[in-house]
């Protein structure tokens, strides 16, 4: 086939073209899977995480959520936290809040970290978390019914990313402060590891009592948490009761599908980036391609023009020259695919370095089948163009000269 | 320079072709920079608003945490009023101030309607505060009309966005009521309703400093998110603040670029896509083109052109070539820009973002000019003309 010959000696600028839709193909299956992934573990770890309803303050304003993250918070959080226990269907319903501190150990660089304040029997087996070195924090009164003047434990424990983070571990004492200064004169005593509240967040964690947390930054005035989670006795029962409590108290409230939803339209940027990469990519590539096509058709004007005359069929010029797009895509396409294994592992590799999440682009047959799907699609396109061009040529014009 | 001469020559006759490189490569690089530009714009969020008057940018040590999951919270600086008297006691500083950035709860009436009533003016909403010193620096929204210069007390002055009014329905003189608790907001006057474009994403409230402070408990240990400061240097602002970190402008982006994963990533992501179009499209050209000139180049090498030249010659018209794309790719976004903020999705483009993407598709023209260029040195003169 006159096809193949054509792309073997024309080697370089073949394999741009088999570049680009290869680059096309890659793109769209990587970020299926991407995509793919992120609501496949999303939704693993809130089912994991055995929380059911996740209540917040409420945000800046629906649309920006698209773009950014501004929530209000929740107020009198230990008051609100007691109602909703006396509810019948509520198992438990834990503050939690979530702020930026500085932390460091002498001598060390100052790191900004998530501080992570929760009520309750904090790293017993019992609770939310669960320390699994070292011991849980000893008991508080320093919310002394909301006067926040009882006893500091000064206690704290962290996760195994801020061991690293701050080159310290249990029995360690560490400064901590929401800015420099304040951090100077707070320290506080390392007792224990947990790991539980992984599932929050993929930064280094240190957790506190709520009430000390709310001391620290300034959040005790109002007694103000950024979230609260309930743990319902039926889970089956979220969505009524999601209903319910958005109807009695002025803040946002979901069910873990609903919030996943929300995390990944705070996240909307990535995904319209993500989308809109691929676009580019496929464009380009079928521009490419057709571009190339065209180009090799022009160089052969004249041989074509003299088949033509010699009385070659429409349908063998076809076969000879005609399937030279559709075999460029499809190798194109072949390569991608492949090709995109090794790139969904690096990816992921870096995606954890970066993150800590992992496995979050998973590759599934439907997407290689998408891909490919892909490449014929281009391909087909191709020689379309590639056929209207060869039918344009009339030997008459090539005779004249024009 | 003969080689550039010859390069451009080259482009213009095949016109059509060189045209269509371009604009391949002008896409590239005006998507590469428009997507960068609302990753960055949605990071800076409110703070976009003033870069054209602040010199430098007084921000706490350390990337601020973002996480995908947790939303990305802002670190602080702490002793602010003591620390601005010193800066703006320097003759070189024009002006300076601190920015407090809390989202707070704000209605048109004092009262707290959990359920809300039907026209939506009575229930409470979500809204950004933003605590400056008034009047310290020639920089909206600080040197907003209708509020008392400096920041000693309660003067409960409060200057809204049109967003905010449009939302709660309040014009200058009503009374708007604030706080981080929905149960016990308090009372401000709208002394003035600002209506500046970078302003117009999200509803905002501008008091005095110490009260957005005392409203949401940051009060105790002065606390802000950053001071901006116009003129002085940065060895002085260094000195007030060793622990903070000082930036100017084009430092701020990069900064910000760096410290969110997020952005970051999709930047690399964007960026290496587009030089990976650009490079395919420009080899496509260019190995054309050298093609086409087998000839010429056998006819120079045998009257003695140099090799090097040769190769010269090429490589000057694939950057040329690239140089064109990426100056029009850029110009097709900052035309764009106009529309894209008319859709209300922020946009940050500093001259260094359309720099680098310029930047960019040179780098991707010299990458795809290198190969033909060595393809170019093989034409044997005998095989040619035999």
């Amino acid at each position: 086939m006159l096809a193949t010959e054509t792309i073997a000696h024309n080697g370089f600028r073949s394999a741009l073209s088999i570049t680009g839709v290869a680059i096309a193909v890659i793109s769209v299956v990587v970020i299926a899977s991407l995509g793919n992934g992120l609501l496949t573990t999303g939704e693993e770890r809130f089912d994991q995480s055995t929380m059911h309803i996740w209540m917040s303050g409420k945000s800046v304003e629906i649309s920006s959520q698209y773009l950014g993250i501004k929530e209000a918070g929740i107020d009198g959080a230990h008051e609100l936290a007691d109602q909703l226990h006396s509810e019948e269907t509520i198992s438990m319903a834990s503050p939690i809040l979530t702020e930026i501190v500085y932390a460091f150990k002498e001598g060390e660089e100052p790191k900004p970290l998530f501080g992570i304040g929760v009520m309750g029997r904090v790293g017993t087996e019992v609770h939310m978390v669960r320390v699994s070195e070292g011991s849980p924090l000893s008991g508080s009164t320093h919310y002394n019914a909301g006067r926040y003047d009882g006893n500091w434990t000064y206690e704290v424990l962290i996760d195994s990313r801020a061991i690293v983070a701050l080159n310290a571990t249990i029995g360690d004492y560490i400064f901590v402060g929401k800015t420099l200064s304040e951090a100077e004169d707070q320290r506080f005593k390392i007792v224990g590891i947990a790991n539980s509240l992984a599932v929050f967040s993929s930064n280094p964690m240190i957790v506190f009592h709520l009430s000390e947390l709310q001391d620290l930054t300034g959040s005790k005035y109002y007694d103000r948490v950024n979230l609260l989670v309930i743990r319902l006795h039926d889970p089956a029962a979220a969505d009524f009761v999601k209903e319910d409590l958005e109807s009695r108290y002025p803040y946002e409230v979901s069910t873990n599908r609903e919030y996943l939803r929300k995390i990944l339209r705070q996240n909307a940027t990535i995904l319209v980036s993500a989308t809109a990469i691929v676009a580019l990519a496929v464009v380009m590539g079928m521009v490419l391609v057709i571009t190339t096509m065209l180009l090799s058709l022009n160089e052969r004007r004249r041989e074509i023009g003299i088949l033509k005359v010699l009385g070659f069929s429409k349908k063998s010029l076809f076969m000879e020259i005609g399937l030279e797009g559709l075999i460029i895509c499809v190798i194109g396409g072949v390569f991608g695919c492949l090709v995109s294994f090794p790139i969904a592992r690096l990816l992921n590799a870096l995606i954890y370095r970066a993150v800590g999440f992992d496995g979050l682009v998973a590759i599934e047959p439907e997407f290689v089948y998408m891909g490919f799907s892909l490449a014929i699609i281009m391909g087909l396109i191709a020689t379309a163009v590639y056929v209207a061009g060869i039918n344009r040529i009339t030997p008459i014009d090539l005779i004249r000269g024009t | 320079m003969y080689s550039t001469k010859l390069a451009l020559l080259n482009l213009g006759r095949r016109r059509s072709r060189t045209a269509f490189t371009l604009s391949a490569i002008a896409i590239a690089v005006a998507m590469t920079i428009l997507m960068t530009s609302a990753g960055l714009g949605l990071k800076a969020g409110a703070s976009a608003m003033y870069a054209q008057k602040v010199d430098y940018w007084i921000v706490p040590p350390g990337s601020g945490v973002t996480d995908p999951i947790i939303n990305s919270e802002q670190t602080m600086l702490g002793d602010v009023h003591q620390n601005i008297g010193m800066i703006l006691a320097n003759p070189g500083v024009n002006g300076a101030s601190p920015v407090l950035n809390e989202v707070v709860y704000a209605s048109a009436s004092g009262g707290r309607d959990s359920v809300g009533d039907c026209d939506g003016s009575g229930e409470t909403k979500a809204i950004l505060g933003i605590g400056v010193i008034p009047g310290a620096i020639d920089a909206p929204p600080v040197s907003s009309e209708g509020f008392t210069d400096g920041d000693c007390g309660s003067t409960h002055e409060a200057v809204i966005n049109e967003k905010t009014s449009r939302l709660l329905a309040l014009e200058t003189g009503d009374l708007i009521y604030a706080g981080e608790s929905q149960r016990s907001l308090q009372p401000f006057e709208v002394v003035n309703v600002v209506a500046l474009p970078e302003y117009s994403l999200y509803p905002i409230i501008v008091l005095h400093l110490s009260e957005l402070q005392e409203l949401t408990g940051n009060r105790d240990h002065d606390r802000a998110n950053q001071i901006i400061v116009s003129g002085g240097t940065r060895d002085f602002l260094e000195s007030v603040y060793p622990n903070a970190t000082v930036l100017t402008n084009t430092e701020l982006t990069a900064h910000n670029i760096y410290g969110d994963k997020r952005i970051l990533a999709t930047t690399v992501a964007v960026v290496g896509v587009s030089v990976l179009i650009c490079v395919l499209f420009i080899s496509t050209t260019m190995v054309i083109s050298v093609n086409e000139k087998q000839r010429e180049f056998a006819v120079m090498r045998a009257i003695g052109i140099s090799d090097a030249t040769i190769v010269k010659i090429v490589l000057c018209e694939s950057v040329i070539l690239s140089l064109a794309g990426g100056i029009v790719g850029a110009l097709m976004s900052v035309g764009t820009r106009a529309i894209i903020l008319g859709f209300g999705v922020p946009l940050v483009m500093p001259p260094l973002l359309l720099v680098a993407g310029v930047a960019l598709a040179v780098f991707a023209g010299v990458l795809s000019g290198i190969f033909p260029a060595m393809i170019s040195g093989r034409f044997d003169l005998a095989k040619l003309v035999g």
